[in-house]
């Protein structure tokens, strides 16, 4: 087990190189130049900014030089915020985002695992298409619709809740609140149709004949099957959650690393823009290769190699 | 994801409720379950009408009232809903009505050839590679999984910021990046299809791997392709809004939902109808095509009943 897990987590080393090797590219191949907004520079002040940035040296002697820093963990500079580096920046934001986060991910779970057993075992009731219509329009409601309508109610017609800003717990209640509802109904959904499929399965229908009380066959036996599906929408899941929202960062004027990518794209900030790439996508294999090890936890017949 | 898909030659079970045991096309059949779905028919319904009234609707006003999406009004304002307009106005004095009809229809437009554009790129990517298989399949399956990792957003925004932020190749944009999963899909489809009998037949009697393809395996795989592609449209349709409301969609003063939606935001505290207007027509529409793509999911797919 615990070498499948170190096997696992060396085979994300070569992926991580090949999509930062792409995405160095991609970036760079695109028109445009992170100076281009400076108006008036005179080419030779143009010369050593670009020196400084070390953009005058050949594109592969570039990117060499960029996995070589990024291995001693290392990100690179900002263009567009002068002498601050991108391991800065990142470390600038990401408490903010990872509070939002986690807070999100606990609300979605709440809700959405909730919802989804109790749509499984009152299927077909009321209940069930009470919590399954709210998840679709869960699904359906985006967070930009979402999250200034939840500010107009709970901000600025019943005084309970700040609008925007960041400060104390109470400021994380709306984001977070925003951000986790989308991903609650897909966890609600996923929840009630992996518990479906374990319902009348025979570990469960032994579970009854051994007299077990109803809430340890429906937490102990039918969970543990029922929630591999959700397991698997997680990883991913986690990884966006962690990382952020751009949308509701920029709804409620959260201090996290969301609003950096967006203009970090728009201006050209290479090295801001390949660590945002880099710390999203190394979540995003982490994340991966935690549901496949959870997966032996949750399904005693899966064995690792 | 791979469970998708009935198999072609499987007639579905037409008598586990009623009537007798007439076999029956799967076209036929889905569309009968479908009609059965009353969230999905209603769902429908209401795409149906949004569209017509997207499409019609500034017409008649131009002709009743004289407005148009960027007519703009200063001496006017923003105003709430009134008997001349219905959604009231925004900070301009534009009509919101017509710009949440015009805005409908972007986002309906852009949404549905965003989809179609990842249909047919993830279709004809996923086709080839499952059907050539070995090495050539591995490599394409090895590109979806790490363009897959990289971050949508940056795909999309350089995309954007590539093409430049004009209206028809945002969809292409759009389209570019969201054809994997479809990709996936008909691979794992191919593979199972391309060891058919019927396959091996037409190979057999010397048909082209190309006619192959677009005759005999393609057609087969239309069902999880239907599928996935009602799903898309909405997703696109909220990207597109994303993108909007971050400001590199489409661009002033055309409306797009998104766009309304983010002006909307603006001013909420004091012209509350500039958000929830675009607001609620943006979640009717999605909601109703989400309604439709699960009833179209479970209509040609019973296995997959409830499944995301």
């Amino acid at each position: 087990m615990l070498r499948f897990a170190v096997r696992r987590l060396l085979g994300l080393i070569p992926t991580l190189l090949i999509i930062v090797v792409v995405s160095f590219l991609v970036i760079r191949l695109a028109p445009g130049s992170p100076f281009a907004s400076e108006r008036g520079i005179p080419p030779e002040v143009l010369v050593d900014l670009k020196a400084k940035y070390g953009f005058d040296r050949p594109l592969h002697e570039q990117l060499v030089n960029y996995v070589w820093r990024l291995m001693r963990g290392d990100l690179g500079l900002s263009t567009k915020y002068p002498n601050r580096t991108v391991n800065d920046l990142i470390a600038d934001g990401l408490p903010a985002t990872l509070l939002l986060g986690v807070c999100a991910l606990a609300w979605a779970l709440f809700l959405g695992i909730g919802a989804g057993i109790i749509g499984a075992i009152r299927q077909n009731t009321g209940w069930d298409y009470g919590f399954m219509t709210l998840a679709m329009v869960g699904i359906s409601l985006p967070t930009f619709v979402l999250g200034p309508v939840l500010v107009l109610i709970f901000a600025l017609t019943v005084y309970v809740l700040p609008p925007a800003g960041w400060g104390d717990l109470r400021h994380v209640v709306l984001p977070a609140l925003t951000l986790g509802t989308a991903y609650a109904a897909y966890i609600a959904r996923l929840t009630r149709a992996g518990m479906l499929e374990v319902v009348r399965s025979d570990f469960v229908r032994t579970a009854r004949a051994k007299g077990l009380p109803e809430h340890t066959i429906v937490f102990r036996h039918m969970l543990r099957g029922g929630l591999l599906p959700v397991v698997t929408y997680l990883g991913p899941a986690t990884a966006h959650l962690l990382v952020g929202s751009v949308v509701v960062e920029k709804i409620f004027a959260t201090p996290g690393i969301g609003p950096y990518f967006v203009d970090a794209a728009f201006n050209r900030d290479y090295f801001v823009v390949m660590g945002i790439v880099v710390l999203e996508s190394s979540f995003l294999l982490v994340m991966n290769l935690l549901v496949d090890l959870a997966y032996g936890f949750m399904d005693p017949r899966i064995r690792y190699e | 994801m791979s469970a998708l898909g009935t198999s072609p030659t499987s007639v579905p079970a037409a008598a586990h409720t009623d009537e007798t045991l007439v076999g029956v096309s799967l076209w036929k059949d889905a569309l009968r379950r479908l009609r059965k779905n009353r969230m999905a028919m209603a769902g429908g319904y209401i795409t149906v009408t949004l569209t017509l009234v997207s499409f019609l609707g500034p017409f008649l006003i131009r002709a009743t009232w004289g407005y148009d999406y960027d007519l703009q009004n200063l001496n006017y304002g923003p105003r709430p809903p009134s008997a001349a307009h219905w959604f009231g106005t925004d900070f301009f004095g534009r009509d919101l009505l017509t710009r949440v009809l015009y805005g409908t229809q972007i986002s309906l437009t852009v949404g549905l050839l965003a989809a179609l554009v990842a249909a047919t790129i993830g279709t004809v990517y996923g086709a080839v590679s499952g059907y050539v298989g070995g090495r050539v399949d591995s490599l394409m399956m090895r590109t979806v999984d790490i363009i897959y990792a990289l971050p949508y957003m940056f795909l999309v925004i350089v995309l954007v910021t590539i093409f430049g932020k004009s209206l028809g190749l945002l969809f292409l944009a759009l389209g570019l990046v969201g054809w994997l999963m479809t990709a996936r899909i008909v691979r794992g489809q191919m593979l199972t299809l391309k060891e058919r009998e019927f396959v091996v037949a037409a190979r057999g009697l010397g048909v082209r791997g190309w006619t192959i393809l677009s005759r005999h395996l393609i057609p087969n795989t239309l069902g999880p392709i239907i599928v996935y592609f009602t799903l898309t449209v909405p997703t696109m349709i909220l990207q597109e809004a994303f993108l909007s409301f971050l400001g590199l969609g489409v661009q002033a003063p055309r409306p797009s939902l998104g766009a309304l939606i983010n002006d909307g935001a603006l001013h909420m505290a004091v012209f509350w109808w500039e958000l929830v207007f675009p607001g609620s027509v943006m979640a009717t529409l999605l909601f109703s095509l989400n309604f439709l793509g699960d009833g179209v999911r479970d209509a040609l797919d019973p296995q997959m009943r409830g499944r995301t």
